[in-house]
Parts: structure tokens; sequence; C-alpha cells
């Protein structure tokens, strides 16, 4: 092969990403080349160009863009959370196109990137199923604009007209794409199994027309959005199957350590810790069950509670005091635990924790006003979201970075919406969670393991 | 049915007790399968990188022959275990065929069948 003709070989290595070609380039083309001049060939056959454009594309479909992709849809999972919680007058046509549309679709390309960094669909059918899911989104997100306009010139009186009419297509149209990219993944997913090629065919076809449907109706609700995007994070950032982390020796518990753990039986410290313990936690189920109590009846005795929705909101305030001293009571649990993490790590989420519990007690004693309670639930779902970090980064067994984007990520999206739907469920656990907590005793004391030094336990 | 693609089983073949880079997993495809499977180089390294990503094969190596860059493979352990388990549901495959094929009097000489 002559070097003009070399040329035309080396061109073929353009649809690589750059670090692909720094490592791969030089073997790829000397294989391109031996072949070339066996055939007696001076230019890349058809085949050869088509396999660079789909192989070289596929690429870039690394784990680094499937956890790009995914950190962007949190982001956006995030904005979604702020405009329908914080800001709903200001997102009547944002809030449906994120939550329709861009969430979703990022966290798709983002999962059908991890199953590709994993081998278990290959470029051909990763770059199809992608290029299918974003269509599918797209028509997703154009079916619900459709569907509200029409529901507007319902609300109004008039005739539908423009997109409002198109939203049956649409619909038909989404779901079509939605079942080919769901089949696409699923029947490269079957290939695994020793399935038939027909019955991969057809079962893969099945659960694209059932999921898609689903997939499509249930992304617009923001709570299903976030956990999808939070999903593909944490998929992204696993470690390999062949790189799994191993403890550094540091990390790595010594033989004299297990063995005095093994024999460890409740000092009378710890014991006394425990009935601390069990004391909170009983008050706060007896405060829990008055919350719950005068939240359904406080409206039909209370002086206070001037109807039931006042009661409802000052009962949960009741309960989310009640939950002060069932942190407390999980904080001694935790202190006298054999957990591995400092105390900054299991005090300071509890902490944080207690004051957003604070913040949002203050929230419902405003209610049902809810503008007036909007600036106390605001810092406590801030506070709530940095009690999640901070709880889960130290837990989370990924390298630093990776566990920090985790927390970061979970405490985000609690603090955009979630908490105030969490919290006031979380509210009515309080007694349950308390009586749980009381009930629990110390662990008996085991027998001491005969563990030495010289004989590693683990 | 197979749980390996036809080109991912003439691979895992061909690296089958011995290191071999690229092109020489290419040639000794086409070889092995009678001509049957012909893999184009830009396909046979995105199906390279593929088994390398499941842990099927793994590169061991790189060397400069007459000027062109090799990098050789060689079959992991969970390859060889995985083309061993295609192999007995090939062979198993062809065993129910066979008798079945033998039950309703073909016989099999030399690798051909003969219709009775």
């Amino acid at each position: 092969v002559r070097p003009a003709s070399e040329q035309r070989f080396r061109r073929l290595l353009r649809w690589y990403p750059r670090r692909w070609r720094r490592e791969n380039g030089a073997i790829l083309l000397s294989a391109l080349l031996d072949s070339a001049e066996r055939d007696g060939r001076a230019v890349p056959t058809a085949a050869e160009r088509i396999g660079a454009v789909i192989h070289g594309t596929a690429a870039r479909v690394d784990r680094r863009l499937a956890i790009v992709l995914s950190a962007i849809g949190i982001a956006f999972a995030i904005l979604a959370g702020v405009l329908a919680v914080w800001a709903p007058a200001g997102g009547t046509w944002l809030l449906p196109s994120i939550l329709t549309g861009v969430v979703p679709a990022l966290s798709t390309l983002g999962l059908i990137t991890v199953l590709r960094v994993h081998g278990l669909i290959g470029d051909g059918r990763t770059l199809a199923a992608m290029a299918t899911a974003v269509a599918a989104f797209v028509v997703n997100s154009l079916t619900y604009a459709a569907w509200s306009a029409g529901f507007d010139a319902a609300d109004e009186g008039v005739a539908a007209t423009g997109l409002a009419i198109a939203w049956l297509p649409l619909f038909a149209v989404a779901a079509l794409t939605g079942a080919t990219a769901t089949a696409l993944v699923v029947e490269a997913l079957f290939r695994r199994a020793r399935l038939n090629p027909l019955a991969r065919v057809v079962v893969a076809g099945l659960v694209g027309i059932v999921a898609a449907p689903l997939i499509g109706f249930g992304v617009v609700i923001p709570t299903v959005s976030a956990m999808l995007a939070l999903g593909v994070a944490v998929l992204a950032l696993l470690p390999r199957r062949n790189a799994r982390m191993t403890p550094s020796p540091s990390e790595a518990l010594r033989p004299t350590m297990v063995a005095e753990l093994r024999s460890a039986s409740p000092s009378p410290a710890v014991l006394s810790s425990h009935a601390t313990a069990r004391l909170l936690a009983w008050i706060a189920a007896g405060g829990g069950a008055m919350g719950v109590v005068y939240a359904l009846t406080g409206g039909q005795w209370s002086p206070g509670a001037a109807d039931s929705t006042m009661a409802m909101g000052q009962g949960i305030t009741i309960l989310l005091v009640s939950a002060l001293p069932l942190l407390a009571a999980l904080g001694l649990r935790i202190g006298t635990g054999r957990a591995q993490l400092s105390r900054l790590h299991r005090g300071v989420p509890l902490l944080l924790f207690a004051i957003s519990l604070g913040f949002l007690a203050i929230a419902y004693i405003h209610a049902p006003v809810w503008d007036a309670m909007v600036p106390w639930f605001q810092t406590g779902s801030v506070l709530s979201g940095a009690a999640i970090a901070w709880w889960v980064i130290p837990r989370v067994r990924m390298p630093r970075p990776s566990a920090a984007f985790i927390g970061v990520s979970a405490g985000g999206l609690y603090a955009a919406y979630l908490g105030t739907m969490l919290a006031p469920m979380l509210a009515f656990a309080v007694p349950i969670g308390a009586i749980v907590v009381a009930l629990q005793r110390p662990r008996k004391a085991k027998k001491p393991a005969l563990v030495s030094d010289a004989e590693p336990a683990l | 049915m197979s749980a390996l693609s036809t080109p991912s089983f003439w691979i895992l073949t061909a690296l089958a007790g011995q290191r071999r880079h690229g092109y020489e997993i290419l040639t000794e495809t086409a070889r092995s399968s009678g001509g049957r499977v012909s893999l184009k180089v830009t396909t046979l390294y995105a199906a390279l990188e593929r088994l390398e990503r499941e842990g099927l094969i793994a590169s061991d190596g790189e060397e400069i022959v007459s000027g062109r860059a090799r990098r050789y493979y060689v079959l992991t352990h969970q390859g060889s275990r995985v083309l061993a388990g295609e192999v007995e549901a090939l062979e198993s495959q062809a065993r129910v065929a066979r008798s079945r094929l033998a039950a309703s009097g073909h016989v099999f000489a030399r690798g051909r069948s003969v219709p009775a």
C-alpha cells in the first residue's frame, strides 16, 4: 500500500475520538493495511467504512459520557423540582418539557451508555437505541404539550386547533418509537439468554409495547424522573467488574481489632446510653401519638385550630418536634454502635436533620398559608438535603469523588422537591419509628473468638 | 440456542490456546470457519473491544513487526469457561439433531449426511 493510499485508510480513523486514536489508532491502521495488501486493494472497502463510522461513533459512548449525561439529567431534575414546588407559575411549558423530554431522554441515554460500557449491547444497537429513544422522548414531550393545549381549549370552551388536535397521532408515534427503543435494548439483553431468536424478538417487542406507554406516562411525575436520573448516575459510577475496590491497609480491620470486636460486650456506659436512648424514644413515641391524635381530631376540640386543615398543620408540627428526641436517641445508638465512621460523619448528618426538622415544624405552624410556610420549608429542605448528602458520602463504597457526586445529587434532589412531599409522610412515621427504637435492646455479647495477629480472620 | 454471536464464537476459538494479534485473528477466523465467517477489520476491533469489556479476552502486549503495530490478545479464564459452555451446548444440540436424523434413516459418513 503506497503512502498516498495509506492516507485513505488513515482518514477512517477520524471517526474515532482522539483518546481512542491515541491508544488504538496505529493497531487498527496496521490491520487495515494488512487486510488491503492481502486483497490487493488501495482503498478501504464499503464495509470497513461503515464499520468505522459505527464503531468510531460508538467509541464516544463511554463511562465518561454516562456520568456527564446523568449529571446533566440530575441538574435538570433539580431544576424541574424547583419549578414544580417553588415556582409553579414559571414552569407552564418548561416544566413538562423537562419532565417528559429532557430528563428521561438524558437518563435513558445514560442507561444505554452504561449497558454498552458493560458489554451488554453492541455498537450498532447502542446508536440505534439512542437515536430512537431521543426521538421517542421528543415526541413524548410534544404529546404532552398537545394534550395540555387541548385541555386548555376544552376548559375555555373553544374548539381545539393546531398542535392540540394532533395529540392522538403524536401519542401513537411516541408509543411506537418508545416501544422500538425499548425492544432494541431488551432484545440485545436477551441475547445472553439461550432463547430462540424469534422468541427473543417477540418477547422484546411485547416488553416494548407494555413498557413504553408506562414510561411515557410515568416520567411526568417529578419523583419518577428524579429517581431515574439518580439511578443512572449510581449505575454509571459503579466500579467496573474487573476493578472492584479493595480496602486499603488502613481501612482493613486488623485481626486484633476483629478479636476485640468479637469479644466486645456492652459496657456499663453503653448500657446507660441505651437506657437514655430508650427513654428519649418513648418520649418521641408519646409526643408522636399526641401529634397524630391532634392532627386528625384537633379541628373538633382545640381552641387553637379554626378548622381541620389548621389542626393537621399543627399536628404535623407536634410530630416534627417529637422527632427531635427520636433523633437524639438514634444519635446515642449510633454513637455506641460498632460503626467504623468517625463521630463527625455519624453526628453531623443527624444534627443537620434535627435543625431541618425544626424549620419544617415552624413552617407547619403557618399552615395552610403557603406563602408564610415557604421560607421555613425551603431552609428546612436545604438542610435535610445537606444532611442526606453528608450521610451518603462517607457510606457509599465508591471512590470519594463518585460518592460525593451521588451524595450531593441525592441531597440536591431531596432539597429540590422530595422534601415537601416526604416531610408530612415522615412526620406520621415518627411514633412508629420511636416505638421500634424504644423496643430495641443492646446486642448480646458474643463469645470471644480466638483470633490472633498471626491468623488473619478476614 | 447460542449465547455467543457467531463472530464472537470464532474469535474466542481462534484465541483458544494461543495468543494472536488482530490481523492473525482475522485470517484464523476465516480459515477455521471454512470461509463462512469473514470479519472486516473495523468489525473485528469492535468485537475485540466488546469481548475485552466482558472480560472474555485480554490484551497481552504490543509489538512492532515490519514497521506495523501489533496488539496481541489472549483468552481469559472466563473466556475459556464461556467458550467451553458454548461448545457443550452446540454438541448437545448436534447430538439431538444427529439422533433424530439417524432415526429417520440418514447415514452419516465422513462428516456428510447421506439421505437414506
